[in-house]
């Protein structure tokens, strides 16, 4: 079976650096790192990831422009993304739970076998 | 000798009548609802009305300006001491004028709430002030008063605007901490799980110090949580909620910690409570801080307690009181909600502090300090209160009360 290709977007590279040998230690994912918001479409259009993890706010471009770049793009637009984010309080996961606008949103800090089930999640549902 | 020569001359009866006619101030009797019930002669002649026009009327008509309600049965209002003001009165032939009364309550079998006597002196007729110069001192009186009232009123307003610009600087400077301060907590935890992966078998002192590590992190996290949570109390979703199924979900958001500590809770069954209109979310949020405090002040086990009951607001009290500014007032209905614990209560000379944004009694790592800061902020935003004490049979109790609209049909046992 290949491996699914993960493109991990955030201005964070020691962030990405670490998600990415997690993903990849479990011979699943092969994962490109993006730290530049305003590179992604190039990026992606590159890499054709089959799910794009994505920091909301960025320095250059904040994550939800960033999604809809990607939407506008006829072979990205099918491709899910996973929302990371850092703002996101107890009440509003109480509220909304982890889909807020038929979007996944995770909150930061992250735990790693939480991201990788929404990732396989994801995947499973784009399958 | 005196005493036997009135009671030769005068019945009882007789004896009031003689009164009634000879003062020359004016005597006013009311009944419970503030009615007139009794008018004397020098009534008559300070307001220009015979008993046959005024008798029935209620006190307000003639003067309209009264400080407080005259009726001593109106729900909450304290009558039980007497009391002067000079204040505005109307009188028949529609002209105005000062007036200084006194009002004693009515006592009839020890009891109060009867009704109440009033003594009034026209003070445009006082004699020891001609040229009405005494009237025109009252007046100064009064409108002294009225501008110290609404001093109290700005300084009261301002003190809430100061606490929301204040609560708007926290929300900012909280969403600001929180991203800085996250990202890197990110990369920790996702590190120290990277290194779990890498560990080899049986290194128990490295997996310990991973694993503290990590909780270390978490804890960092909730503190970051709760500051947005406390800055995101600032607006409310309202809509009509029974409190049962409120206290209901919150004890059962609480139950984990309620098993750990071995706590036995009492519901105890109390009056129906009408719909209230709250953020069922954000009032649950509330409930479960209360309730986690009860528990964790009883690491051994012991008993909480949670009662809701309907009530009207018979005293003056922290956030309590007559004026437009006050969150609850005098004679408002309200919804109770009190939870008590069987803890060591709050020490004496903590419980002012207990609201206060960082404060906290807990063991280091157990509470961040925000959860009761919160509590006030988002009662406060219902136009409600949460207070703290201890109880004197010991162990502390919370409450929090709700205002509550009596006229809408009820919901909840």
């Amino acid at each position: 079976m290949s491996k699914k290709r993960v493109l991990l977007v955030d201005d964070e590279a020691t962030f990405t650096k670490l998600i990415q040998r997690h993903l990849e230690g479990t011979g699943k994912f092969e994962v490109r790192t993006e730290s530049k918001a305003t590179r992604v479409l190039s990026t992606a259009r590159e890499f054709q990831p089959d799910v794009v993890v994505l920091d909301v706010i960025m320095p250059d471009q904040d994550g939800g422009e960033v999604a809809a770049v990607l939407k506008a793009d006829p072979q990205l637009a099918q491709v899910p993304v996973i929302f990371l984010t850092a703002i996101v309080s107890k009440e509003h996961v109480q509220r909304q739970g982890e889909v807020i606008g038929g979007q996944t949103f995770l909150a930061k800090p992250v735990s790693i076998p939480d991201l990788v089930r929404h990732i396989e999640a994801k995947l499973d549902k784009a399958a | 000798m005196f005493e036997r020569e009135m009671a030769v001359e005068y019945a009882p009866e007789e004896l009031l009548r003689a009164v009634l006619a000879s003062c020359s101030d004016g005597i006013v009797l009311l009944d419970a609802d503030g009615r007139i019930l009794e008018w004397s002669a020098g009534a008559q002649r300070v307001y220009g009305y015979t008993p046959e026009e005024i008798l029935g009327t209620p006190i307000s008509h003639l003067h309209p300006k009264l400080e407080a309600p005259l009726e001593p049965n109106r729900p909450g209002i304290p009558f039980d001491t007497e009391r002067g003001e000079s204040t505005l009165l109307r009188r028949q032939n529609g002209e105005t004028g000062m007036a200084s009364i006194v009002i004693c309550p009515i006592r009839r079998a020890s009891s109060l709430g009867a009704g109440a006597l009033l003594l009034v002196r026209d003070l445009a007729q006082d004699k020891g002030a001609p040229d009405g110069t005494a009237a025109r001192e009252h007046a100064l009186a009064d409108a002294l008063r009225a501008l110290r009232s609404s001093h109290e009123e700005l300084k009261s307003t301002q003190i809430q605007l100061m606490h929301s610009a204040k609560l708007e600087s926290i929300g900012r400077l909280a969403a600001g901490v929180a991203h800085e301060v996250k990202n890197p907590l990110a990369i920790i935890l996702a590190g120290t799980q990277l290194l779990r992966a890498y560990l080899p078998q049986g290194d128990d002192v490295a997996a310990e110090t991973l694993q503290d590590v990590e909780d270390a992190t978490l804890r960092a996290n909730q503190i970051i949580l709760g500051l947005l949570d406390f800055a995101a109390a600032t607006e409310l979703r309202v809509e009509r909620v029974d409190i049962h199924e409120v206290i209901t979900a919150s004890l059962q958001l609480a139950q984990h910690a309620i098993q750990r500590n071995h706590v036995e809770v009492v519901r105890e069954p109390q009056a129906t409570i009408p719909a209230l209109s709250l953020d069922r979310m954000k009032i649950e949020q509330v409930l479960v801080n209360l309730i986690i405090n009860a528990v964790d002040a009883m690491p051994d086990g012991g008993t909480l307690t949670i009662r809701k009951s309907l009530t009207q607001l018979r005293m003056r009290g922290p956030d309590v009181g007559y004026r437009a500014t006050d969150p609850l007032r005098v004679g408002q209905t309200v919804a109770l909600i009190e939870i008590e614990d069987t803890g060591p209560g709050i020490p004496q000379d903590k419980l002012d502090r207990v609201f206060d944004p960082f404060f906290t009694t807990k063991p280091p790592g157990k509470g961040t300090g925000l959860g009761l800061a919160m509590c006030r902020t988002i009662v406060g935003l219902h136009g409600g209160s949460v207070r703290l004490e201890n109880r004197p049979e010991g162990g502390a109790r919370a409450t929090v009360i709700l205002r509550a609209a009596t006229t809408e049909g009820g919901v909840g046992s």
